[in-house]
């Protein structure tokens, strides 16, 4: 591992994601969009369960922040899918840079980008919004931190197993919104019909929404998101060991 | 430089390498002939690192390419035969990240981009994303980037493919600096005028074995035979010791003058058909034909020397 070589593939992924910042706006502006929309449907959801000062941004900035997370998994498949419509893969293999190397540079911006825009949305939550956060900030972090794992592990894991990016789009749009939507992402588990609520805790979005829950609402300390955290980056060993299972350098992909 | 024993290489059942034996010297252009399929994308894939092979060895620089495949790929530069470029990117940055990626740092960054873009004429596109380029200037890029690392082993897998004149001239050009400046050069074409511009040696790989390895000259000697052949206004009379096919009668000679001196005297009635007198020299597509049976690329020309019809009036 050659860690000025990996800084040289990431400074160059960086310049290749900033080259089209449209989807990123895009994907910023539209949860802060549908915030706006949802707030007053969630002040109201928070007042039923027994949270009278709530503004409604605690359970709608988290919910739309995790779901446009979920689309982001899409930049990383797509950091490599490009390469090949490119023609440089191979040229990158060909070069000293090793497949670790090569993997990191692609994943890492992508990643830094992902935590960039659910740090912004919080932020925006709580400055804009009105979101208050009663409990442990420093387990907001790991939350966040922990939210991206999984979303990169995701990520690799759809990208050695899919081989068109039209495969790949289509995947990351129907998983975001099956994974949020069961996960409790647009509304609360509790008032999902009862097969989604048995299939909830089968979504990684479930136990990153636990945490953000017990954080954000429910005063929980650093502690209150061990669990949550933990079956998170249960979810993130998964993935990562398909991924790595299924991962070959050699399969050709198709860039449509 | 670059040798290769043994190598072999199959898909399934499909054997695409049996047991290739090439290599290369510092300052040597080797121009990798052969049909589609015979292994040359393969062949180049293993030594670059893409593909595994099955058995044998390539040492590259005196570097076990299949043991140590990172530090042996360190010393190749490769354009491959599809264009490879960053679209969205400009020509400056694609030449400074493969230069880059090569461990070369600042000042020489700079210089290595300054000197590819000068020898293949795109210092004035280095600003221009690369996605805008014309066909022939994505080439002339495409290949920029194989020697902004200045390697010891360059892969060209069919680098003027779609190139215009005076890209292919270019390129033709910067391989041959590339090699008198201790370079060793793959030069994969199925322009087989371009070998013989290059005054590369020629290994014709076919079937996955080189069938034949040395200069064009050497080959042509060995395999190559000239020809007199002559053309009528109807069907070619039959002639002692000619090859009549149709209007044309071919005769293989060593000495095709002589044999078309000779001849004038013996067509008798047949002379006033007499529409063309011909002398095919053995060209490197003569033998390469002559060796692959196929033909490579119906654009290329043969050589001929043509008498014409004066000579016969």
């Amino acid at each position: 591992m050659n860690w000025s070589r990996s800084l040289v593939l990431m400074r160059q992924n960086w310049e290749l994601l900033m080259a089209d910042p449209a989807p990123i706006v895009l994907l910023t502006a539209m949860p802060l969009v549908m915030m706006t929309f949802l707030q007053g449907t969630g002040r109201a959801v928070l007042m039923a369960n027994g949270y009278p000062d709530a503004s409604g941004a605690e359970l709608v900035v988290p919910g739309m922040a995790v779901m446009f997370a979920f689309f982001g998994v899409g930049f990383i498949g797509t950091a490599f899918f490009s390469e090949h419509g490119w023609g440089t893969w191979d040229r990158l293999r060909a070069s000293e840079a090793t497949t670790l190397e090569i993997s990191l540079g692609k994943i890492l911006p992508s990643a830094l980008l992902m935590l960039v825009q659910l740090i912004a949305l919080f932020a925006v939550g709580v400055v804009v919004f009105g979101m208050r956060i009663d409990g442990s900030v420093a387990g907001l972090g790991v939350m966040m931190v922990c939210c991206i794992v999984v979303l990169v592990a995701f990520s690799m894991l759809l990208t050695a197993v899919l081989r068109t990016q039209s495969q790949l789009m289509a995947v990351v749009n129907l998983a975001a919104m099956v994974f949020a939507g069961i996960g409790g992402a647009l509304a609360p588990v509790d008032v999902l019909p009862g097969w989604a609520r048995t299939l909830a805790p089968l979504s990684p979005a479930y136990w990153m929404l636990q945490g953000f829950r017990a954080v954000i609402l429910d005063h929980g300390g650093l502690d209150a998101t061990i669990v949550p955290a933990a079956a998170t980056l249960v979810f993130a060993a998964g993935m990562t060991a398909v991924a790595m299972w299924r991962f070959s350098v050699s399969d050709e992909k198709v860039w449509e | 430089m670059l040798e290769i024993k043994g190598l072999r290489k199959a898909y399934g059942d499909n054997e695409v390498l049996r047991g290739v034996d090439l290599d290369a010297r510092s300052g040597e252009i080797v121009g990798l002939l052969g049909p589609n399929g015979a292994g040359k994308t393969t062949l180049v894939s293993i030594v670059a690192g893409l593909r595994r092979a099955d058995s044998g060895s390539v040492r590259v620089g005196g570097v076990d390419a299949l043991a140590d495949s990172q530090t042996a790929r360190g010393l190749l530069g490769l354009a491959p035969q599809d264009l490879g470029v960053y679209p969205v990117l400009s020509v400056e940055r694609n030449l400074s990240f493969f230069a880059e990626l090569a461990g070369l740092r600042g000042r020489t960054v700079r210089d290595r981009v300054v000197d590819v873009a000068d020898a293949l004429d795109l210092t004035r596109l280095l600003g221009q994303r690369a996605g805008t380029l014309s066909g022939g200037q994505k080439r002339r890029l495409h290949t920029a980037m194989a020697l902004v690392n200045d390697p010891k082993v360059l892969f060209l897998d069919e680098p003027t493919v779609g190139a215009d004149v005076r890209t292919r001239n270019q390129i033709l050009e910067v391989v041959r600096r590339r090699a008198a400046a201790g370079c060793a050069v793959v030069y994969t074409s199925h322009y087989l005028t371009e070998i013989e511009d290059l005054a590369a040696t020629v290994a014709v790989l076919e079937a996955g074995q080189v069938i034949a390895r040395g200069r064009v000259v050497d080959l042509v000697a060995e395999y190559g035979s000239p020809a007199l052949r002559l053309t009528f206004d109807g069907p070619a009379p039959a002639l002692d010791g000619f090859e009549v096919s149709g209007p044309v009668a071919t005769l293989k000679t060593p000495d095709p003058a002589r044999a078309a001196a000779d001849i004038m005297t013996r067509l008798n009635g047949s002379a006033a058909r007499l529409r063309g007198v011909d002398i095919v020299r053995p060209s490197l597509e003569a033998v390469y034909l002559s060796l692959t049976g196929r033909r490579s690329n119906e654009e290329t020309p043969t050589e001929t020397e043509e008498i014409t019809d004066e000579l016969v009036a």
